[in-house]
């Protein structure tokens, strides 16, 4: 019997462990990643039922989240706002709490969203303190200037 | 990045067909854009260019804003039709995109496109909707053939108000049966030299984020009348009323108003021809240089329907205006390159602001204009801030 016989044979054992447990793994990875995803579209499907998913829309969203600052009623402005748009798309505005409201009313009445239920006040609360207008004159001073020398 | 133009990294989009996942990807290589091009919105796509960025005389396609309203529509242009109907059609009829080809005479244009929304985000109280500064403006050759001879080949009956077009990309809410947008023009403008049904820019086929296959393009108005995946075109005995037609949407006040007023819908009126604005392209904001240096600065001014006829500068925030040089447009409806050569007369902080006056006579405004709910047609002076040392 060849002397090396038995290093081999536990050589070939311990390669087909390796790579019993990285199939394993890559499963599980894939389940976990995979089931993240399908449970932020189910939980989307079910508010607008019989709908379009647009591409793979929720990677979108996520990338750019975060444009949103902590804070109560986060959570609620992601679930309901940012199925059909942007966080960036709110971030980027500023109003008072009347017009947020008016705001969500006119998404209401032309652009499919639902009612907000008990979460509006919550919403609409969040929204007006962390994207509250800036009393701004005629016109603003010039901001941001990134100086350098001109060649 | 200081001083000289990034280096564009530009990876095209070039294929359209099976394309259809525009969503949670880079859109810089997705649409092939300059890096310093701002993204305003993911979802839908919006990005702008920086006023630096749009120093060409013809803008290129990476430095040119994608507005859109809705989601990026799939592209099959092997069997892309095109529909015109409507009740001033004399009788429906459809073409494929090599009969449009074919069949007209193809015309080519050098075509201002502007957000109404363009500088949106000086407005106070603040408007709703995406933050445009000042980079929602372009100005590509646009080629394709005269909406005018489309539609004597389909036959207008007497009374036609305006042509609506429907487009075929899909609403941010998945909903099926709903359009992001639908708009036009008045029937007046359909019938213009300019007014095109346009199936290339640059000379090159329409890149996807710009309207492929089939776009139009009316030249001067709010961009949003340029419909962008053109399928269908209705020829209507009204003004047509597809949705962002009507509301708040692409429209102001009919009599002015106070700032953060309320205004019912009944009392707004469409935007048409856009106002006189203008760039300051070269140099970018925040340039340093010795006080012995002739700066050179540079630019573009548009009218909406009109033309620019005169052009100034300030370097003392509006005390005293000087002459820039103007040159006329390349066609009707292109914008006009303007430059001038100032000596400071001292080191320090400056402002240059740049005016232009259109052949009516009427110059931007240094303050803001009228205030509107929507924050539309800011055509404010552009200014950009020197250091003499």
């Amino acid at each position: 019997m060849d002397p090396l016989q038995p290093l081999v044979r536990i050589l070939s054992a311990l390669t087909s462990v390796l790579l019993l447990a990285t199939v394993l793994c890559v499963l599980l990875l894939g389940i976990l990643v995979y089931g993240h995803h399908y449970g932020f579209e189910e939980m989307a499907r079910k508010e607008v039922p019989a709908q379009l998913v647009i591409g793979d829309a929720t990677e979108s969203t996520e990338a750019y989240l975060e444009v949103l600052p902590q804070g109560v009623g986060r959570n609620l402005v992601v679930k309901n706002c940012t199925n059909c748009h942007s966080a960036k798309l709110v971030a980027q505005n500023s109003a008072t709490a009347e017009g947020w409201e008016s705001m969500i009313r006119w998404m209401q009445a032309t652009q499919n969203l639902w009612d907000l239920g008990e979460d509006e006040e919550a919403i609409i609360q969040y929204l007006s303190q962390h994207f509250a207008p800036e009393k701004k004159g005629r016109r603003a001073p010039l901001t941001a200037i990134e100086w350098y020398e001109l060649e | 990045m200081l001083g000289a133009l990034a280096v564009p990294n530009i990876i095209a989009a070039n294929n359209l067909e099976g394309l259809v996942n525009w969503q949670g990807r880079d859109p810089f290589q997705l649409f092939g854009k300059h890096d310093e091009m701002v993204v305003l919105n993911d979802k839908p796509w919006n990005m702008e260019a920086q006023a630096h960025l749009l120093d060409d005389p013809v803008t290129p396609e990476d430095r040119m804003f994608i507005r859109n309203n809705g989601i990026i529509p799939e592209i099959h242009a092997s069997n892309w039709t095109l529909t015109v109907d409507g009740e001033s059609a004399r009788a429906p009829k459809t073409y494929t995109l090599a009969e449009l080809r074919t069949r007209f005479q193809p015309h080519t244009y050098q075509l201002t496109l502007e957000c109404g929304g363009n500088g949106r985000s000086e407005f106070n109280p603040p408007a709703k909707g995406n933050q445009w500064t000042v980079g929602a403006v372009s100005c590509a050759t646009w080629t394709g053939i005269r909406l005018r001879d489309l539609l004597e080949d389909v036959g207008v009956k007497d009374g036609a108000v305006y042509i609506g077009y429907y487009g075929e990309d899909k609403h941010l809410s998945g909903d099926l049966n709903k359009r992001p947008i639908s708009r036009g023009i008045p029937i007046e403008k359909a019938l213009m030299d300019e007014t095109l049904l346009a199936y290339a820019m640059n000379g090159k086929d329409i890149p996807i984020a710009h309207g492929a296959p089939l776009r139009l393009v009316a030249g001067g108005w709010p961009a949003s009348a340029s419909g962008k995946w053109i399928s269908r075109l209705a020829i209507r005995n009204k003004v047509h009323d597809g949705p962002k037609m009507g509301g708040q949407s692409y429209r102001v006040p009919c009599e002015t108003v106070a700032p953060g007023s309320k205004v019912a819908d009944e009392d707004m009126c469409i935007i048409e021809s856009m106002p006189v604005k203008s760039l300051i392209t070269y140099p970018k904001t925040g340039a340093s240089f010795p006080q012995s240096r002739l700066l050179e600065i540079r630019g573009h001014a548009w009218a909406g329907e009109l033309q620019v006829s005169n052009m100034t500068y300030s370097i003392d925030f509006g005390a005293t205006w000087r002459p820039c040089e103007l040159r006329p447009p390349k066609n009707r409806l292109a914008w006009q390159h303007w430059k001038a050569r100032i000596q400071f007369p001292e080191r320090g902080y400056y402002e240059i602001w740049a005016r232009a006056m259109d052949s009516n006579g009427v110059s931007q405004p240094m303050v803001l204009p009228g205030w509107n709910p929507k924050g539309y047609l800011n055509n404010a002076c552009h200014r950009i801030a020197v250091k003499v040392i």
